[in-house]
């Protein structure tokens, strides 16, 4: 399987020289291949948003590399680095970042806005990616009258819609009731199946249950990476 | 000062870029400045800087390349308000202090500025900001230009006042002719026009040869540099009273008003002469590490590419007029 992600020897420290400094990750070197389901685990403040962030080009690492598909990403410029994001990753954030005056397939739509996707293809694209996440008759209201979850799937959807190759997911079942977060899994599961690569950070046992990649995250540092067959 | 919709506009303009230039000097000098010793986390400040200024260098650069033809524009609009004036050349001659330095500048600046945002291209299209010192160095080296270019449209506007001059034909046709009537035992308009054709047709070749052969770039800027003054010449000596039919009369701008594509003849030249010199600054400024090497080569070819062509398509011009002009 070929390697998609690489990371090698990355730290990123916040406030540095500062009185107020963090060491957030730590030397940290990891491998996460093709179709991979991986998850980051670990107790709060360990350090697993900060991973993502970094993975999904959202940070600059303050040490290291990142790789994507053999290519050195971060040494890109911040702006290619966009372009790369735009193309390649698709982000849920663990508190949806939605943006509430708009309505939900209106959410869904907004990446396609970046890739110059005439309107009514973007409305059209939207509503199949709500349709797969059983959102279809959710599609006019505006997220703000939307469940936890609804606003959850909607995330999900909104990442998905450019059809990246690589999907970020910050504890997605964080905020939501259990039977949410069972559909949240299923439509996971199906990812996974879409051989896309896919890194959440969770604490949910339900979600590490099904991952093939589980790397644990203790003050910074990776303590154990585990490989399962799918 | 004569106020109209041009001159409001050139004022508007010239004032936003003035301040937009002044207001991004001090990054520039920054992260010019910084960044050899910035450590990660600076660079990762001084390259968000850097895209600030840069869409503002670039707002400013477009704002001082769109003023050009509405400066011109504007100008040939002033004529009926200028007593005596008959073409530009009277309204140069009302503020000749400042106009005629300035028309000196309309030529020369934008070679500069299409060359830093040539170099920007080539650094946005790398992946790794390679040029950002050295676009962010010749900006500092720049801005000294780029305010005196706007502060001089600033000054002509408001100081152009509608005082009497003299008409174009009572300063430009008297006195001796630079060239001689007869040239070697050739009548010196026509030695004039195949001199000019020569270094047209030499320069157009050049700049197509630079595109397989390096060694050919010097040859080709030299021609580029040689046809300045053998264009002016022949506009005045040969091109204006030929194709105006005026045998004594010899004012560019009369020409230019009168034949309006010559005016693209003369845009075309302006790019077939400063090409050449734009490969020189990104040969000299784009070629920072291996992608921008591949990056900076490609764009090179395209400017020979232009000024190849461009030549080719202002000489066809003239070609023309002056085969309706014998006609």
């Amino acid at each position: 399987m070929i390697t998609r992600i690489r990371l090698e020897n990355l730290s990123k420290t916040y406030f540095k020289g500062e009185t107020n400094e963090v060491t957030a990750i730590n030397n940290v070197t990891s491998e996460i291949k093709e179709s991979d389901f991986a998850v980051i685990t670990g107790p709060s403040g360990s350090g697993k948003t900060t991973l993502l962030s970094l993975i999904g080009l959202l940070t600059k690492p303050t040490k290291g590399k990142i790789f994507f598909d053999g290519e050195e990403v971060s040494r890109y410029s911040d702006a290619w680095q966009t372009k790369i994001r735009k193309e390649k990753i698709g982000i849920v954030f663990q508190q949806y970042n939605l943006l509430p005056q708009f309505s939900a397939w209106e959410n869904v739509s907004l990446p396609l806005l970046c890739h110059d996707v005439p309107k009514e293809e973007r409305r059209k694209i939207a509503l199949e990616y709500m349709k797969k996440l059983g959102l279809e008759e959710r599609k006019d209201f505006k997220v703000a009258y939307l469940s936890g979850g609804e606003q959850q799937r909607i995330a999900i959807a909104r990442a998905l819609v450019v059809d990246p190759k690589i999907i970020l997911a910050d504890e997605p079942t964080a905020s939501v009731d259990l039977e949410t977060a069972y559909s949240i899994l299923r439509v996971l599961e199906k990812l996974e199946k879409e051989q896309r690569t896919l890194i959440i950070s969770t604490h949910d046992p339900s979600i590490i249950s099904k991952a093939t990649v589980s790397i644990d995250l203790r003050n910074g540092t990776v303590t154990k990476v585990e490989r399962f067959s799918p | 000062m004569i106020m109209t919709f041009g001159t409001a506009m050139i004022l508007l303009l010239s004032g936003c870029a003035a301040v937009l230039a002044l207001g991004v000097i001090d990054t520039a000098v920054r992260i010019f400045r910084g960044w050899r010793t910035a450590d990660e986390e600076k660079r990762y400040d001084l390259e968000k800087s850097f895209y600030l200024t840069y869409s503002v260098v670039c707002i400013v650069l477009g704002i001082r390349l769109f003023i050009v033809p509405v400066y011109f524009w504007n100008l040939q609009s002033l004529v009926p308000m200028i007593p005596g004036a008959m073409c530009l050349w009277g309204v140069f001659n009302a503020l000749p202090t400042l106009m005629w330095p300035n028309l000196f500048l309309k030529f020369l600046l934008p070679t500069i500025y299409m060359g830093w945002l040539i170099l920007a291209k080539i650094n946005s299209d790398c992946k790794t900001n390679p040029l950002m010192v050295s676009l962010t160095g010749f900006y500092v080296a720049v801005s000294p230009l780029l305010l005196l270019d706007s502060t001089v449209d600033i000054l002509t506007s408001l100081n152009l006042s509608p005082v009497e001059v003299s008409c174009c034909s009572s300063a430009i046709d008297v006195g001796p002719r630079p060239i001689p009537i007869i040239i070697g035992g050739v009548d010196g308009q026509i030695f004039l026009t195949a001199i000019f054709f020569t270094v047209s047709v030499a320069l157009a070749i050049s700049a197509f040869l630079c595109m397989k052969y390096d060694r050919v770039e010097w040859i080709s800027r030299i021609f580029a540099s040689a046809y300045i003054p053998v264009l002016i010449l022949t506009m005045t000596e040969v091109l204006t009273p030929w194709i105006l039919h005026l045998p004594l009369h010899h004012c560019p701008f009369c020409l230019l008003f009168q034949a309006p594509s010559t005016v693209i003849f003369l845009a075309l030249s302006w790019f077939a002469i400063s090409s050449p010199w734009i490969t020189l600054l990104t040969e000299k400024l784009g070629r920072a590490d291996e992608e921008s090497k591949v990056i900076e080569k490609k764009t090179r070819m395209s400017l020979w590419l232009t000024s190849g062509f461009a030549a080719t398509i202002a000489t066809s011009i003239i070609v023309v007029h002056l085969a309706l002009a014998f006609i």
